[in-house]
């Protein structure tokens, strides 16, 4: 049940709220490296920071959007702990992660360190290390505090609107016993306060750290530039709020040409070392549930050609499964369903049923795709196949009307 | 079906119910030239409606005949829906029919008939697209007792206010209401088309609470539901 009650006690807690966030902001401190300090949070302000920010994490969790995949949060985890090599040791802080499902290539971090990354990010990215620059830029935001560092910048009370945008509305919500999940719009309010509000110079600087972190962890940085532009993508499907994007930032041409020269900069130094590209394939395994969920959700948004790509990449990742080929050739069936291209989907069909013979889905749609095109004998062979391998299946009675009828 | 079940299953739904569609909103998901270049004929599905709605016989035929009535005042070409209805009907035979033992809906069965059926009406007939008629859950908008969405609005009955009513306490928040659906997919099921117009409000107020009203009682009133098709129908 959805029901929303004003009052004048929530308009209350939410003045104070405005207040004790507002009057609490430390004027004139500075927010130092976190090499630079030895608890976090620091002060009351952060820890404030920290609960907004926590609330929409939670929030999140509470729309159903998480991706609760150990093994991949592990592998996240692993590659922070080779681009950070013990750097917070100091602090009692674990960088940990959260995957979320939504095809936008992006991914933010709290102030506290839980770095999010978006299912379509793992997705979009190439190779481990290109994935790597993205986290280190993150890491490099939580390292220096950037959030933090907004909140008491100028541009202070611009922040602190966003902010208690979010805050006022959960404390409404907390009031009334009511979740309002349309106005909360967690995820893009947060990653709009911390994306669109961290300023062009704080953006740069963690683009340059980030650069630092592959260096200490021998990732190629030239891969860092192709996942910039790989960020590009967003820009081809459907784009819910430009704040939500990184290529909205005004600066995302400017911080690739940034980075190219870095790069330059630094491959043209005589102790120059180029860095490890990890292998895709290995990547790609890695990442493999991301694959599939990204796939789906774009087949589900008719976004046929990006589905592709990601079941080709899963099937690259795992080419002796007949899911990945299976669903390639699920693509071409749902965008173009009365052909006329009808080759690519039976071949796709057919290297499913060479990876894995007993897959009987692809035995089905190979069947049914012959018998669009009045194959009779294929068409029977296929769906006797089919009904020999699944002969309880919930459409049985139907494929043998069909085979009456061939 | 009895309330509380009915109740139980609002509960699950409502986060996942369709908005109520902007008066502002264009229904056209591509432009209206460009639907009109892509679709001179369409076939029509059989009204849907979820089991809990309890849609009877005589609402069914009301809301598919003011369809057809409709679909005649434009210049599409329509299959009329028996067709539909029998392409299903003929594939839900091959598999003992779409119900279980126990008389319920089996979802795998309906979701195979439904994709066959779709299957088949392509392979069978050449029209451009798909009409899906459905009544949908929605959440409509509501304050001071009165609910609008979807192209109406309707007074939002109510009890136990008490002395509260005295008060001047504002209720607002949205409620649970059915709407008229049209949906207008392509051949390759992409969206083209949608529109929905506000059957009624699901609900009664309680003092503070929202009580979902006996499903016995729902769609009764036969002008609401020709104004639900009407609206639904705007801007085709």
């Amino acid at each position: 049940m959805h029901t929303r009650f004003t009052s004048a006690s929530a308009f209350l807690v939410v003045a104070v709220l405005v207040l004790s966030l507002g009057s609490g902001v430390a004027h004139g401190a500075r927010a130092r490296h976190v090499d630079e300090i030895e608890t976090l949070p620091e002060n009351e302000d952060e820890q404030r920071l920290w609960d907004i920010a926590s609330g929409h994490e939670n929030n999140i969790g509470n729309e159903g959007r998480l991706i609760r995949d150990r093994e991949m949060e592990a592998y996240l985890e692993g590659i922070a702990e080779r681009l950070l090599q013990g750097r917070l040791a100091h602090l009692d802080i674990e960088i940990d992660f959260i995957i979320v499902q939504n095809n936008l290539l992006s991914a933010w971090v709290y102030p506290y360190g839980t770095i999010a990354v978006n299912t379509g990010l793992l997705a979009g990215m190439e190779n481990e290390a290109q994935l790597a620059a993205i986290l280190a830029h993150e890491l490099s935001h939580f390292m220096q505090r950037h959030s933090y560092r907004e909140l008491i910048s100028e541009n202070r009370q611009s922040f602190i609107g966003k902010g208690l945008g979010l805050l006022t509305t959960a404390a409404v919500a907390a009031k009334t016993g009511v979740v309002d999940t349309g106005l909360m719009k967690a995820g893009g309010m947060w990653t709009d306060l911390v994306t669109s509000g961290y300023s062009r110079k704080n953006e740069h600087a963690a683009d340059a750290e980030g650069l630092e972190l592959m260096a200490v962890a021998n990732y190629d940085r030239a891969q860092a530039v192709k996942a910039f532009e790989l960020l590009k993508q967003n820009d081809a499907y459907g784009v819910v709020s430009p704040a939500l994007l990184w290529s909205s930032h005004p600066t995302l041409d400017d911080r690739i040409d940034n980075l190219e020269k870095a790069v330059a900069r630094e491959q043209r130094r005589k102790d120059h070392r180029p860095g490890e590209v990890p292998q895709s394939a290995a990547y790609y395994r890695a990442i493999a549930p991301a694959l599939l969920r990204t796939g789906a959700q774009d087949v589900n948004e008719r976004y046929f050609e990006r589905a592709r790509l990601a079941f080709q990449k899963y099937r690259d990742a795992r080419p002796d499964e007949a899911q990945g080929h299976f669903l390639i050739g699920e693509t071409y069936r749902l965008e173009a369903p009365d052909g006329p291209d009808f080759e690519s989907r039976m071949a796709a069909y057919q290297a499913a049923i060479a990876a894995e013979p007993e897959f009987a889905a692809a035995h089905k749609e190979l069947g049914l795709a012959h018998r669009q095109q009045g194959h009779t004998e294929p068409a029977r062979a296929a769906l006797e196949q089919y009904l020999a391998l699944e002969p309880d299946a919930v459409d049985a009675g139907i494929i043998r009307w069909y085979l009456d009828g061939l | 079906m009895g309330s509380f079940r009915l109740l139980a299953v609002l509960i699950v739904l409502l986060p996942v119910a369709g908005a109520p569609v902007a008066a502002d909103e264009s229904p056209y998901r591509v432009s209206k030239t460009a639907f009109r270049e892509r679709i001179g004929s369409l076939a029509l599905t059989p009204l849907y409606a979820p089991e809990m709605f309890a849609v009877s016989d005589g609402v069914r035929e009301l809301i598919e005949a003011e369809v057809s009535k409709r679909f005649e005042k434009t210049k599409i070409e329509v299959l009329p829906l028996e067709t539909y209805a029998r392409v299903r009907a003929t594939l839900a035979d091959q598999i003992g029919g779409i119900r279980d033992a126990g008389g319920t809906i089996d979802p795998a069965r309906r979701a195979a008939v439904w994709d066959h059926a779709k299957r088949e009406m392509r392979l069978r007939h050449p029209v451009d697209g798909f009409a899906e008629l459905s009544i949908t859950l929605v959440r409509a908008s509501f304050r001071d007792d009165r609910a609008e969405w979807d192209g109406v609005k309707q007074k939002v009955q109510h009890s136990g206010d008490g002395f509260a009513l005295f008060g001047g306490r504002d209720y607002q928040g949205s409620i649970a209401a059915a709407s008229f659906q049209l949906a207008i997919f392509d051949r390759s099921d992409e969206l083209l088309y949608l529109n929905r117009g506000g059957i009624e409000v699901l609900q009664d107020r309680e003092g503070s609470r929202l009580v979902l009203r006996d499903a016995d009682g729902f769609f009764q009133d036969e002008k609401r539901l020709r104004k639900a098709v009407q609206l639904a129908f705007k801007g085709l």
